[in-house]
């Protein structure tokens, strides 16, 4: 495995750690190179892990309390002064209970605030309805001046973390409660904001995807080449906006089907994001949008949650052998061997 | 005397269960596969239960044993205790003798493939080589994937339960080892209330657990109850790939099977 460039700690360690806590341990190493990174949260800094920062950097860390809108408010001031402030909370509070703060006191003014939004989706499920964040792109989305990244795992948030720290722009980055397994085996990997990574290749169908569903999108093509000889391209849309036209419009000439999936409300997230592009070119293509149905989700655990609304890789495999026009196993011989 | 329904549960996870395995030791012991190659012949194995008999009768035909509940009229050779506890209790590895109608000549064979089964709780230090490490690890796999579907189809509760809240998922165990990876690999798939055991990878769709073990030893010593399940995890023996609650829930109901079966 390859030292994570420029951090402290190697990807070796990936497998063992949170993605919560790659972000916050190479928070924390970026910070050693560059003192005009500050972090800041309200009063989650054990459960972002924003605290491996605030350990080496106790006067580098602000802690606002349980104020989320005065923490956005305070990191404006803060990129106004010539810093990049790393702001941590839940994606929930980062993109509702503080959208206006995100939009007016940072988006507006484009400045480098750099929101880091654990425990989105419906990776919290067992929190409940408060807890669970479904709408975060479609809010993100529409702030002018803001990027949407949505990591695959931890390796790849790293990756997120260090490639925005000297963009010019606000920028929302997207991880989960941090449970997920890991998608990639080593961080030996070209990364590029706004530039998708194509997983596997295949010319059936292609999914394009996002965060949690990366990892279970490639064990479906998987399942779904051994068993029904599909060959499916999985597209890692890490970047949500912008978007990676070409990777969409690559999939649209060489498969003619395009499944997206995505842990967020289908109105307004990555299959909106990818529709409009596919309709903005003008050409024909097979498509669906898989993600959570315009619902409040009902509470559980993330995992049970995944398998209920199909956003695992069975329920892909499914969704995908719906669009192909396939019949669902007859398996119904429930003798035992 | 009636036995009790935790008795007459046992007894029938035993035939269900524990004896269909007989066909891995007819398959991969070479010894029992050479004395079954040509066998053919009909054993009724039960127990009187009040006016009852519980029992099941295996058809041997040519190396490969057929489980069939029931009692089965003129079978060559029958063997029936006086309870279901005595029967149980020599299923276990205990002492208790049955009753023994017909064909006598075909007693030692068909004892010799009863006595096969014990591998499954032999201690892992008795075990003479790699083969017959990787048989207990099989046999022991097919049969708690077994007992677990079985659990459910006869009716115990809170199996019941467990099965009717799960959409259409597979909890497969796959053992690490040098050979064929579906060679030791079996999987428990259950479907709306429905159960079903296999053998080999189940290929149509992802596990919703996947439980490896990364050595036959690794699988020996978790099985063989050197040490607990989160213990195992611990030490590398297994790993479980998917939802960590539904992994502890099926470890309890394989700890709570296993500690029925032997």
């Amino acid at each position: 495995m390859s030292v994570v460039t420029g951090t402290n700690w190697n990807a070796y360690d990936a497998s063992t750690m949170t993605a919560r806590e790659i972000y916050g341990r190479t928070l924390a190493a970026l910070a050693e190179q560059d003192d005009r990174i500050v972090g800041i949260t309200a009063d989650l800094e054990k459960t972002t892990a924003i605290k491996y920062f605030a350990d080496m950097f106790p006067d580098r860390f602000y802690n606002v309390g349980i104020a989320e809108q005065n923490m956005f408010g305070i990191a404006a001031g803060l990129a106004k002064a010539g810093l990049i402030p790393f702001a941590s909370t839940m994606a929930v509070f980062a993109s509702l209970r503080a959208a206006e703060q995100v939009r007016t006191d940072i988006a507006y003014q484009n400045l480098p605030v750099k929101i880091i939004a654990t425990h989105a989706g419906i990776s919290f499920g067992h929190a409940g309805t408060t807890h669970h964040c479904t709408e975060d792109f479609a809010v993100m989305r529409a702030i002018p001046n803001m990027t949407v990244i949505c990591p695959a795992d931890g390796i790849e948030t790293s990756k997120a973390v260090q490639a925005c720290v000297n963009t010019p722009d606000p920028v929302y980055i997207r991880i989960g409660r941090g449970f997920e397994p890991p998608c990639y085996e080593s961080d030996d990997y070209e990364y590029e904001i706004g530039r998708a990574i194509t997983m596997r290749e295949g010319t059936d169908l292609t999914i394009i995807c996002c965060g949690i569903a990366v990892l279970q999108a490639i064990n479906a093509a998987k399942t779904l080449e051994e068993s029904d000889g599909l060959s499916v391209r999985v597209v890692n849309m890490h970047t949500i906006k912008p978007i990676d036209r070409e990777a969409v419009l690559r999939a649209v000439n060489d498969t003619r089907r395009i499944l997206t999936i995505e842990e967020h409300n289908v109105l307004g997230g990555l299959g909106d994001a990818v529709a409009s592009v596919i309709a903005e070119s003008g050409k024909g293509c097979m498509f669906k949008k898989h993600g959570l149905e315009d619902v409040f989700v009902t509470i559980g655990y993330a995992e049970d949650l995944y398998a209920h609304y199909q956003l695992d890789a069975n329920g892909i495999v499914d969704k995908v052998r719906e669009m192909m026009g396939m019949e669902y196993e007859e398996d119904e011989n429930w003798d035992d061997d | 005397m009636s036995a009790s329904p935790q008795e007459i549960m046992t007894a029938k996870l035993f035939f269900n269960a524990a004896f269909p395995t007989m066909q891995v030791l007819l398959d991969d012991d070479p010894k029992l596969h050479e004395k079954f190659q040509h066998f053919r012949g009909t054993v009724q194995f039960g127990a009187k239960n009040g006016g009852d008999l519980l029992c099941c009768h295996l058809i041997f035909h040519d190396g490969t044993v057929k489980v069939v509940q029931g009692p089965l009229e003129n079978a060559d050779l029958s063997l029936t205790f006086s309870e279901v506890k005595k029967m149980n209790t020599l299923l276990k590895g205990g002492l208790a003798l049955p009753s023994i109608k017909g064909k006598l000549s075909m007693l030692p064979p068909v004892l010799s493939v009863l006595l096969g089964l014990k591998i499954m709780t032999k201690a892992n230090d008795k075990l003479k080589n790699d083969a017959e490490k990787a048989l207990k690890v099989k046999s022991s796999l097919y049969m708690i994937t077994r007992a677990l579907s079985q659990y459910n189809k006869l009716g115990a509760p809170d199996m019941q339960a467990f099965c009717r809240r799960q959409p259409d998922r597979i909890y497969q165990f796959r053992v690490e080892h040098e050979g064929d990876p579906a060679y030791i690999a079996c999987y428990f798939r259950v479907k709306a209330g429905q159960s079903k055991s296999g053998h080999g990878i189940y290929t149509r769709r992802s596990p919703f657990v996947l439980f490896r073990f990364l050595s036959i030893d690794g699988a020996l010593k978790v099985l063989g109850k050197e040490c607990e399940f989160v213990e195992g995890v611990e030490k590398g023996y297994v790993e479980t790939v998917g939802s960590p609650e539904y992994a502890c829930y099926l470890n309890d109901y394989m700890a709570l099977l296993q500690g029925m079966l032997t």
